[in-house]
């Protein structure tokens, strides 16, 4: 595997003396789908931030695609990430959905006699094409959000990062977005890091970075990383459904492998129950 | 009957080219002292209709009925203060609401604009920030310098000091860690259990499995059902047509149901869950 994010000894704090990350080190591999979860006010958001290079950290350093952050080579580690953030009305800046994916190529220097068919081609890959001349305050949350997406899909990166992207939205617009990402990540093998508290969606990535108060406690893969329960707990987060079952049914005395993923749950209980 | 719309009907910007027509001919009634989920997508109407209910918004046509008092489109209700300290509305994010130097000012600011005297409502106050889980101490703070949770937590107590007979509820998880979520849940079940009516918009049905009583769900505008919790994930088809989740206790069960297992669909609890299937695997 290649990573493709390496943070090294990272510390920002936005007071002087209190540091909000401090010493932080992680890699992210190429074409992986990685969370990063934690309790409010645990740093997570920060470090999305700090990766865009939105906020200059204090020490360590950032490295993306190969490429050092500083302040001469901020652009060059921009256009290989795009950032999608909680709220969808804070991230639509166009007047119609075809402004708001044109505003980064304008802003790149795309050639005006392209953009439309970019444009085109990435709201069609998010379901946005009928939509192209619509206003924002006619969409849904989700549609937004999808639209922030095409966006950052027309300036090619190869990594999303997506800070609770889907925490305030309906049912509906959080299966839009989880559906497209999950393609995004299997067919196009771009590399998606989640940051969420949604220890289901943890579970089901392939890789877990668990953060409190400014440290990474631990990390891996989500089996070995959300089945430690006391861990888990203390840091304000939730069990993995799958692990609560397999474990109380051990405690009853059945032979049961622990599992955090529901699929494989229902699958080793069948075959349990039609041996009976 | 704690809340009852009839035939309400509310459209935006009436007689002009933006008018919006947000509820069709709702009828509702919420019973007193319930824990009622509100569940629906976006733009469904869940919004406007939980402004009927301390008349932020006036129905168009229809009436609405909270306790004693009658709202209509003509017939605004005499005291508005009255129903505002009956019926307490909690918008989403509500620690943007915060606006006073300490967290004590902004607890009392309700009670004393509705008679009670200062010393009274920092008795209050007191007994508010124990019941949201922080302590006095908490209370010459400065709002701005808590996390969004504890913000939240100081927002709801500033609601509940005003001691609203019926608590209104929009999203208060949304963006909260599982901990916080869990502990604001338990929180408002406390206050239903002691007698409030609690009406809770929710898109987590997980939450609204576990803790409510009742869910009215809104489409289009109109209230499409009104049923218990455990009647309405008995309805899967129904709510996949909607794009809603099912609790992952009630797939999970499904799940096995397909299989050979003959497990209780409305289980809500776990323990009871793995007792189930350990007595099925061990027959």
């Amino acid at each position: 595997m290649e990573k493709i994010i390496e943070v090294k000894h990272l510390s920002f704090g936005y007071d002087e003396d209190i540091l909000t990350i401090d010493d932080i080190s992680f890699q992210i591999q190429k074409g992986s789908y990685t969370t990063i979860l934690g309790h409010n006010g645990s740093g997570k958001s920060t470090i999305a931030k700090l990766l865009m290079g939105l906020l200059e950290k204090k020490s360590g350093d950032i490295i993306v695609g190969g490429i050092p952050l500083s302040e001469e080579t901020l652009s060059q580690v921009r256009n290989q990430m795009g950032i999608v953030f909680q709220n969808p009305d804070n991230q639509f800046i166009g007047s119609t959905v075809r402004d708001d994916i044109a505003f980064g190529l304008e802003n790149n220097c795309v050639d005006p006699a392209l953009m439309d068919d970019i444009i085109n081609e990435y709201a069609k890959k998010v379901n946005m094409y009928e939509f192209l001349d619509h206003e924002p305050t006619k969409l849904s949350g989700g549609q937004k959000q999808r639209v922030a997406i095409a966006g950052i899909l027309a300036m090619s990166p190869s990594i999303i990062i997506l800070d609770e992207a889907t925490s305030m939205l309906d049912p509906r617009g959080k299966n839009e977005i989880n559906a497209l990402v999950h393609q995004l990540n299997k067919d196009k093998n771009m590399t998606i890091l989640s940051i969420t508290h949604d220890i289901e969606e943890a579970a089901l990535s392939d890789y877990v970075i668990l953060l409190s108060d400014g440290h990474v406690v631990d990390e891996g893969k989500p089996e070995d990383v959300l089945m430690k329960k006391d861990e888990i707990e203390r840091l304000s987060l939730d069990i993995p459904f799958a692990y609560k079952v397999s474990e109380g049914l051990q405690k009853l005395g059945i032979s049961i492998t622990n599992q955090i993923d529901r699929e494989k749950l229902v699958k080793e209980l069948c075959q349990l129950h039609s041996k009976k | 009957m704690s809340i009852t719309f009839k035939e309400v009907e509310h459209t935006y910007s009436v007689d002009t080219p933006f008018a919006y027509h947000a509820l069709k001919g709702v009828n509702l009634d919420i019973k007193k002292g319930s824990m009622t989920a509100l569940i629906g997508h976006t733009g469904s109407g869940k919004s406007t209709l939980i402004q009927h209910i301390n008349a932020l918004l006036l129905p168009t046509s229809g009436q609405v009925q909270i306790e004693d008092v009658l709202i209509t489109a003509t017939d605004k209700p005499s005291s508005l203060k009255s129903l505002r300290k009956k019926a307490g509305l909690v918008f989403q994010f509500p620690e943007y609401q915060l606006f006073e130097e300490t967290i004590l000012k902004d607890i009392i600011f309700g009670p004393k604009n509705f008679g009670v005297s200062e010393e009274e409502a920092i008795k209050i106050a007191k007994d508010m920030i124990q019941l949201v889980g922080l302590d006095e101490s908490y209370l010459e703070r400065s709002p701005f310098d808590l996390s969004g949770g504890q913000k939240r937590r100081i927002a709801i107590a500033g609601i509940l000091a005003m001691n609203p007979d019926i608590l209104i509820l929009d999203e208060p998880t949304a963006g909260l860690d599982p901990q916080g979520a869990k502990e604001m849940l338990q929180l408002f079940k406390k206050v239903n259990q002691e007698g409030k009516t609690v009406v809770l918009v929710s898109h987590d049905m997980n939450q609204v499995l576990e803790y409510c009583d009742d869910v009215v769900v809104m489409n289009h505008g109109r209230v499409e059902k009104h049923v218990t919790v455990a009647e309405l994930f008995k309805e899967t088809e129904y709510l996949t047509s909607l794009s809603i989740d099912l609790p992952i206790i009630t797939s999970f069960i499904l799940e096995l149901n397909k299989n050979g297992f003959h497990i209780d669909p409305s289980i809500k609890d776990i323990n009871v869950l793995v007792q189930e299937i350990g007595g099925q695997l061990n027959e």
